[in-house]
């Protein structure tokens, strides 16, 4: 009986340490948008996919950051609630939706046709697209997807990305550079040392404006990818008019562009 | 590789909040699994076939099926909305606990089992031609004996537990793995996230096991 | 029909197992108080299983055993409390490992509430004394040898008080030089009157020891008598066959 009486104590310590917690160990993330705002609407997602949404060392503290939080606040905000950021795998996300147990889920979804028979879609809020960032004197030699797919090209792509595997996929015949971080990239491409970097078109704007001697090129690589929308409960009417509004809010006024551009180059400074 | 996030008491943070979230999960489900489980051993001793059936399959049952269909199982069956207490969301903890108590409760039922079942027929003969009932014979004479042979065994079903654990990853419980994610986000360090992580998880089995042989050892000794 | 003056009485008991195995055909004997019974007979010849089906370890599939007038099988006997008056001694000794000497004794009967723990103490120290193994009260099983533990089960079925004790070959396990010792505390047990039936091997001191003598082979008596008689004048040839294999032996 004394091991039982063991076992009990062993259970109850646990139990106590589970309630004290401890440290922030947590898959929620808290945005406190107003003071003032007394209730949390809570958003689903899957923090592994930059720009789209994605874990950062904020003064300290582990944060979510990217396309998608933005938007999530800006739902918020239009609200008048704070939000709360529920993060998890994504099919137990969509779950949560179904059951409720998150308002709306943002995760660089494309709304397909089998995923729109259990969930509500709003309107597309961004489509990738590919471009070939290249300086100005190269832009003559470059006009077809041929010119660049020889053996004297060099291409580069950021390491891990979507853009290495279409760079593989378009150009087999050229030299392929693949990089951490697109800075560096676009550091090759002003010494010459590569010719062109296969980036997503947010991205590519954003150094054409603060490099000088680059421009882009006439032609799309890949196909787009269908774009994401934010998910709602089937049937939460209410929820859905809000979230359209505020996303063409955003697209309208050219803020969606910067949210963009910014969570982009947030995740290539990397 | 680079391993330099070592370094950063940020990412240290990360790491061992996960590690304490894993413990705590396995502590607590092996005490409530054998718990369960010594009652479900109990349940199947009687006479009724049709509760030793009922438990029976409920064994064989979750030792049959994968431990990821059941979490997904149990976390569509649990309505627990997403709801802090003291950092935990109990929205996935719930069912991810549930899930490793059950899971734990079978394989620990069959060690039960087989622990009593180990125990030499002639105690039950011994003790019985003195007169002794049923009861008093399991509790007083087999039930110490069968202790023997299932603490080792205890043992193993906690280093499997602390390892198990990682499962709920993906349901939102801020486990080792889940944090060896985050980070690996973060730092893009793909490998040595994981690797990090899996140092961290062999820290904690690998005592526990070497403490288990140890145990085991004693425990032999003291029937020559 | 029942007669009480007979501490045991098997009347025709026959077990057959599930595979089919025949152990006992049609088999009956009786003990009266204060004799000793020994069962003798080749290996498979139903000697331990009848002596089983004394205190029902098994039961009879057809048949009945009578304890002091109770017939064991019937639903209303509380088994457990008639194996109170009954002791029994295994060939592998069975003592409980994780309790101490002193606790092997006294767990009967301080659990059936027959004896306080003081008295139960009292009570097993004594038997200790009467086995020659006081000074082991203390000790496991584990620290000791074959013959004292085979000591230490007999005194514990004696604190018990029984009426009978049963023997299923107590000394076949052991090495030769402890069986002495083990038969020693038999034959002072006989010579105090205890009732016993054994099952034994040891053809010396059953001859010594006995009042009746029973031969099995093949799950039946072959024949039955003092032991002068199945000794040295057996009647049956196979009695006789049996004798000579097992005499030619030694």
């Amino acid at each position: 009986m004394k091991k039982l009486f063991v076992l009990i104590s062993i259970a109850i310590l646990t139990g106590l340490t589970t309630f004290l917690g401890g440290c922030t160990s947590s898959s929620i993330f808290t945005y406190i948008i107003d003071e003032s705002y007394t209730e949390f609407i809570v958003m689903g997602t899957s923090a592994d996919y930059p720009p789209y949404e994605w874990p950062m060392n904020v003064d300290g503290t582990q944060t979510l950051v990217g396309i998608d939080i933005q938007i999530g606040l800006a739902i918020a905000a239009e609200l008048e609630m704070n939000l709360q950021v529920v993060n998890k795998g994504f099919d137990y996300v969509l779950d949560d939706l179904s059951q409720g147990k998150v308002d709306f889920v943002i995760a660089g979804m494309t709304p397909t046709e089998e995923r729109a028979q259990i969930v509500d879609f709003s309107m597309v809020y961004y489509e990738a697209h590919q471009v070939i960032l290249t300086t100005s004197e190269n832009v003559a030699d470059y006009q077809t997807i041929e010119d660049l797919n020889v053996n004297t090209v060099r291409i580069g792509a950021q390491m891990g990305s979507i853009q290495q595997d279409l760079a593989e996929e378009t150009f087999p015949l050229s030299q392929k550079v693949y990089l951490q971080a697109v800075p560096d990239l676009i550091l090759k491409l002003s010494q010459g040392l590569i010719e062109a970097v296969l980036v997503e078109q947010p991205v590519a704007e954003g150094y054409l404006s603060n490099v000088e001697g680059l421009a882009i090129l006439d032609f799309e690589i890949g196909e787009p990818d269908g774009g994401s929308a934010v998910a709602v409960e089937k049937g939460n009417t209410e929820l859905l008019a809000t979230i359209n509004a505020v996303l063409e809010d955003l697209i309208n006024s050219g803020a969606l562009d910067t949210i963009v551009s910014d969570a982009i180059i947030l995740n290539s400074g990397e | 590789m680079d391993f330099s996030f070592l370094l950063d008491p940020y990412y240290i943070n990360i790491l061992l909040q996960g590690l304490l979230t894993t413990v705590v999960l396995a502590v607590v489900s092996v005490a409530f699994g054998t718990l369960i489980a010594i009652g479900i051993g109990l349940l199947r001793m009687m006479k009724s076939k049709v509760i030793r059936f009922i438990f029976g399959a409920y064994v064989e049952i979750i030792r049959g099926t994968p431990i990821v269909v059941q979490l997904i199982i149990f976390y569509s069956l649990f309505h627990v909305n997403v709801l802090l207490i003291g950092n935990y969301d109990l929205s996935p903890f719930i069912p991810g606990m549930f899930t490793l108590f059950i899971n734990s409760s079978a394989y620990m039922a069959e060690v039960i089992r087989a622990g009593i079942n180990s125990v030499d027929k002639g105690q039950w003969e011994a003790s019985r031609s003195l007169g002794m009932t049923y009861t008093m014979t399991f509790w007083k004479i087999i039930f110490p004996q069968a202790i023997k042979n299932i603490l080792p065994a205890l043992g193993n079903e906690f280093v499997t537990l602390i390892k198990e654990t990682s499962v709920l990853m993906y349901s939102g419980v801020a486990e080792l793995t889940y944090q060896a994610t985050m980070i690996k986000s973060q730092t893009y360090g793909f490998m040595e996230s994981y690797l990090v992580a899996a140092t961290f998880y062999f820290l904690l089995t690998y005592p526990t096991s070497q403490l288990m042989k140890r145990l085991e050892r004693r425990l032999a000794k003291s029937d020559e | 029909m029942m007669n009480k003056e007979l501490m045991i009485d098997v009347k025709n008991v026959s077990k057959v197992f599930k595979d089919g195995t025949v152990a006992l055909d049609r088999v009956s004997l009786s003990v009266k108080k204060n004799e000793v019974v020994v069962l003798i007979g080749p290996s498979g010849s139903g000697k331990s299983t009848l002596l089983r089906t004394l205190n029902l370890l098994e039961s009879p599939t057809e048949g009945e055993v009578y304890f002091e007038g109770v017939s064991l099988s019937d639903e209303s006997t509380d088994i457990n409390h008639l194996r109170q008056k009954m002791g029994m001694v295994f060939q592998g000794f069975h003592l409980f490992p994780h309790l101490t000497v002193l606790d092997n004794l006294r767990i009967a009967p301080v659990s059936l509430k027959k004896q306080t723990i003081s008295e139960a103490t009292i009570t097993s120290e004594l038997m200790l004394q009467k086995v020659g193994l006081s000074e082991k009260a203390k000790n496991y099983p584990s620290q000791l040898s074959g013959g004292q533990k085979q000591r230490i089960a007999i005194a514990r079925s004696l604190t018990m008080s029984p009426d009978i004790i049963l023997f299923d070959e107590p000394t076949s396990a052991l090495d030769p030089e402890m069986v002495g010792e083990v038969l020693n505390v038999i034959r002072d047990l006989a010579s105090q009157g205890m009732t016993m039936v054994i099952v034994t091997h040891e053809m010396q001191f059953a001859e010594e020891v006995a009042d009746i003598v029973y031969v099995m082979d093949k799950g039946r008596i072959i024949e039955s008598g003092s032991p002068e008689i199945i000794f040295h004048q057996p009647k049956t040839d196979r009695c006789k066959e049996f004798l000579k294999r097992v005499i030619e032996k030694k």
